[in-house]
């Protein structure tokens, strides 16, 4: 196969590709920003912008920043000492990264789900009603209200409802992934950030996830981290290729797997590295 | 034979020296098996012998009497000392439970911090330093400086002090198998530190803090030493007082009535043995039960 000749149409199932629009307006926009694991740089320059309400695929080998980008737009890593970004993460004109942001009003705007299903030890409803009781105070009509809708939204309602009391340990991987994404909605936030959120789960659990992600940009901002380059044909509007910490390239799915400007881009997507 | 695969010949099959290799490594793993086996050979019969000869002894001694009347000279019954055992374990475990948790917790939390490796350091000491030194501290400002005499308050506390870095340091350990995913998502939601701590981080390692407290709970039992200089002795039910008033246990019945002349006491003293073996044993037990239910419930 001719890789230099740019014609070749890498062998990705194309999916929804055709049906592509333009991206809408950026939720967020990233400039220049920079980060920092001690004296390892692992994002250099990085300029993207978030289409709003829309879902933007991030792809790349292990170790190439993705994850460490995610982490910077929930301020996750402020959690550890020595690790650090700078520059520019705009949201509705204030740049997130700066010190005097409210990271825990931060953190309600901008949700997060993550790779291996992470259920608090606590009952179906609790594991919902924890994350609510943090930002809002509601009366248990309310509050059983909300529980309900998020179930719902997440399509785990009909799973769950005769056994909100149990424990949420009780349920098989693909139901507690749903249970983090319904814990993650029930806040309101207005982005969501999914960090390989299949990668530990079967077939069917993953398309069921990757519809209901299909489902929520209507109304959530969407940034997935996913090694599988499917998964990112099938629901990304836009796919940003990470490699080394830089972003190589940024574009609309159907741009990126079927003609991709970058050199290694085409290698990555063809399979020929990563 | 040779075989050809993508272009370089591996090297012929030298079959005398892959026996060699073979024999040498079957003979290794034969002598560690030997070895295991007399290890705990030795082991088994040293216990064995120790359990089957408190349970031969202990067994017969134990009359109803053991249980429903108090030491009377070196007769009578164990009811004293078997109360006095378990108030003071009870009564150390009130104290070390809370501040082993929160310094386990502290160290688990803020773990790089200076202070929380000054605490990991003097638990450290602490385990280390001999339970008749911590006897004799307690001796010297409790019972002597601060004038309690011998007395459940001196006898709790000294416990309390030797049961302490094994609880903060059981507690770390469980608190550190957290998997750090689940206290990102509590963080990621919003949650600030002491929610984590208390709702997702305790809870997820009580299991391993249990097991810590009982362990410690089975050592508050079995220890003698620094109880002969701050509890003292005696014959009497507990008064409920705190100070001024010795209380009796059942270690120093063992210690102070095996090698007395006559066969009643001896009785006592192995009744009290079985008595201390069973209750550590059946602790032990529990907290093996307790970890082994946290096995099965993580999935």
């Amino acid at each position: 196969m001719n890789v230099d000749s740019g014609m070749e149409r890498p062998g990705v199932a194309v999916g929804r590709l055709s049906e592509q629009a333009a991206l809408a307006g950026p939720r967020i926009s990233i400039r220049n920003l920079n980060f920092f694991y001690g004296t390892t740089q692992a994002l250099k320059g990085i300029a993207l912008d978030l289409p709003d309400r829309q879902v933007t695929g991030m792809i790349g080998p292990s170790g190439c920043g993705k994850s460490t980008l995610l982490r910077v737009l929930n301020r996750m890593y402020d959690l550890y000492p020595g690790q650090r970004a700078a520059g520019e993460v705009m949201m509705d004109g204030q740049n997130i990264i700066s010190p005097d942001v409210d990271v825990i009003a931060l953190r309600a705007r901008i949700g997060m789900v993550f790779q291996k299903p992470t259920p608090f030890p606590m009952s179906i409803h609790e594991n919902i009603a924890f994350g609510v009781r943090l930002h809002e105070k509601l009366s248990k009509a309310r509050m059983d209200e909300r529980v309900e809708q998020a179930l719902s939204r997440a399509a785990l309602w009909d799973e769950v409802k005769d056994r909100l009391g149990a424990s949420a340990l009780g349920l098989s991987g693909g139901q507690q992934q749903r249970l983090v994404i319904a814990r993650t909605i029930a806040i309101r936030p207005e982005v969501i950030l999914f960090d390989e959120p299949t990668s530990a789960l079967d077939p069917i659990s993953t398309m069921k996830i990757e519809e209901l992600i299909d489902e929520l940009k209507s109304e959530f901002t969407i940034a997935l981290v996913t090694h599988n380059m499917q998964q990112a044909a099938r629901i990304a509007d836009q796919v940003a290729f990470f490699y080394l910490g830089e972003l190589v390239e940024a574009s609309t799915a159907a741009q990126m797997f079927t003609a991709p400007r970058e050199k290694r881009t085409q290698d990555y997507i063809t399979g020929r590295f990563g | 034979m040779s075989a050809t695969t993508a272009g370089f010949v591996l090297p012929p099959r030298d079959e005398p020296a892959r026996r060699a290799r073979l024999a040498r490594r079957r003979a290794g793993a034969i002598t560690g098996w030997v070895l295991c086996a007399i290890a705990f050979g030795l082991l088994g019969i040293a216990m064995g012998w120790i359990l089957l000869m408190v349970l031969i002894r202990g067994v017969s001694a134990l009359t109803p009497t053991v249980f429903t009347e108090v030491t009377q000279g070196t007769g009578g019954g164990l009811l004293n000392a078997i109360e006095g055992t378990v108030v003071i374990g009870v009564g150390s475990m009130l104290l070390a439970v809370p501040f082993g948790v929160a310094a386990g917790l502290y160290t688990a939390q803020f773990s790089h911090t200076v202070f929380a490796r000054v605490i990991r350091f003097l638990a450290d000491v602490l385990v280390g330093v001999p339970s008749i030194v911590l006897g004799y501290f307690g001796y010297v400002t409790m019972v002597e400086y601060l004038g309690w005499n011998f007395s459940l308050a001196a006898a709790c506390i000294t416990i309390a002090i030797l049961c302490l870095p094994y609880i903060c340091r059981t507690t770390e350990l469980a608190l550190g198998q957290v998997p750090a995913a689940m206290q990102e998502a509590a963080y990621a939601l919003g949650a600030g530190e002491a929610r984590v701590a208390w709702r997702i981080s305790l809870p997820m390692a009580m299991p391993g803090i249990l097991t810590g407290i009982l362990l410690a709970f089975a050592i508050s039992i079995g220890e003698t030493a620094p109880l002969l200089y701050t509890a003292g002795w005696s014959s009497y039910l507990w008064t409920g007082q705190l100070i001024h008033s010795p209380v009796g246990y059942l270690t120093y019945a063992i210690w102070a009535f095996i090698n007395e002349p006559f066969a009643a006491a001896n009785a006592l003293a192995y009744a009290a043995a079985f008595l201390v073996t069973f209750l550590v044993l059946l602790i032990s037990v529990g907290a093996r039960l307790v970890l082994l239910r946290r096995q099965g419930g993580a999935r």
